[in-house]
């Protein structure tokens, strides 16, 4: 199966087909994340969607070729016509995903209603396995035992649960425990050490990034455990591209906006009021699905080149073409707990 | 028509070919090219007849050969949960 998917996956890159679509529904959300890269938790009432417009702009994701939905937010639970968009996503055969803080899984018939209503899996932002770490991180008490509860309630409904880690100063030196009870639970856990910049370019919540001493820590037992996650990548010889921006997947903002990524945050233009192709294969996404790896400056020497990021390069650098200090930084770090682990 | 397609299944097209995730079974199948056509026709909600019909001019057979194909597709994809 993994193959299969692998197969279409690696064809969908090829043909410019968006096989996976994020949905940003909302920005509004129920928590205040330090690190959240949404500058306001709100959503300009002039801009908002209406539910003809959302099913306008699903249908024209399933012509385009779309299979995947990840319905994200904000918390996209908090968009008004939440149930009736996931309703018609299962209705037109997409695979609904969910990335969810699960405040508002209170219960087990809201999952059960989530999973008959098609969503076959959900990813928890879980920050830490200590209360105060994770509570202090989203500025809201008691969502720890929230989040945590919702996560049993999915789980008991037959939804596919994992987890997403954004490791911060305040919470990589708990990370391993929350490792090993996602392992003992049979959870798909994935961590992620970059904190990216605001949406309105603020790089204050930078700040949060872990230190070098961190993540030094955090590789060292990476390596201990699982020395072959950080093994260098084949070399690039300089013609691959850099990533999956604007081939493979595609992003959708709370107004309507087609994006080639979600972290790249220049719209393609409105999706209500053109055609998928029109904006698909306009100049400005051409700019962002062709670059290569021997088009930004110091990418070529990185251990895994294809996993740079041009969006972060033009927030940070102001260039898309420029490594940031960050990945340079990081691939530092890896390269020292290499040569300490002996890993080639 | 006696048949459904079974609630909640994700399916896509891509280069002629029909990918469906059966969640409930953790299974993917990639249908050949008669089979997609099929697939697609059924999601139109196009009757056996019509879908018979449409097989036989796409593929310039006769039409007992058509109905004997789709049938057989038909059973397969009750046996693999995709209709009901």
């Amino acid at each position: 199966m993994a193959e299969l998917l692998e197969k279409w996956r690696a064809l969908s890159t090829q043909n410019f087909t968006p096989l996976q679509a994020s949905l940003e529904l909302t920005f509004r959300c129920n928590e205040r994340c330090q690190h959240c890269y949404i500058d306001d938790f709100r959503d300009d009432p002039d801009r908002v969607l209406s539910l003809d417009q959302w099913r306008e702009i699903l249908d024209k994701l399933r012509e385009a070729g779309t299979l995947y939905l990840i319905l994200m937010g904000g918390e996209a639970m908090l968009n008004k016509h939440f149930w009736e968009i996931l309703e018609y996503s299962s209705k037109l055969g997409f695979y609904n995903s969910m990335i969810s803080n699960g405040l508002l899984i209170k219960d087990l018939e809201t999952a059960k209603r989530l999973k008959d209503n098609g969503l076959h899996r959900i990813t928890f932002s879980l920050y830490s396995l200590d209360e105060d770490i994770h509570d202090t991180l989203t500025q809201v008490r008691g969502s720890f035992r929230t989040t945590m509860r919702a996560l049993q309630f999915c789980r008991e409904a037959g939804i596919i649960v994992s987890v997403n880690c954004l490791l911060t100063k305040l919470n990589i030196h708990t990370v391993y425990k929350l490792i090993d009870w996602c392992i003992e639970e049979n959870l798909e856990i994935r961590e992620d050490p970059i904190v990216t910049p605001g949406f309105n370019g603020k790089t204050d919540i930078l700040e949060l990034r872990a230190s070098r001493a961190q993540l030094l820590e955090y590789y060292r037992e990476r390596a201990r455990r699982w020395p072959h996650s950080l093994k260098k990548d084949k070399k690039s010889n300089g013609d691959d591209y850099i990533c999956n921006v604007g081939k493979g997947k595609c992003a959708i903002t709370p107004y309507g906006e087609l994006l080639t990524c979600i972290d790249v945050r220049v719209s393609l233009g409105s999706l209500v009021e053109n055609s998928f192709d029109e904006l698909w294969l306009s100049k400005e996404a051409n700019s962002w699905r062709n670059i290569k790896v021997k088009d930004v400056e110091g990418a070529s020497d990185c251990s895994n080149p294809c996993e740079l990021c041009p969006a972060m390069s033009l927030t940070e650098e102001g260039d898309r073409h420029k490594l940031t200090k960050n990945d340079a930084e990081l691939e530092f770090i890896k390269g020292q707990v290499r040569h300490e682990f002996s890993i080639e | 028509m006696n048949w459904t397609i079974t609630k909640n299944l994700p399916w896509q097209q891509m280069d002629g070919k029909v990918l469906i995730l059966n969640t409930g079974e953790n299974k993917a199948h990639e249908l050949n090219e008669v089979a997609s056509e099929v697939w697609l026709l059924i999601t139109q909600d196009k009757t056996l007849e019509e879908i018979n019909t449409e097989i036989q001019k796409a593929y310039d057979i006769d039409s007992d050969t058509a109905k004997e194909d789709v049938d057989e597709l038909i059973k397969e994809f009750k046996e693999l949960k995709l209709l009901v």
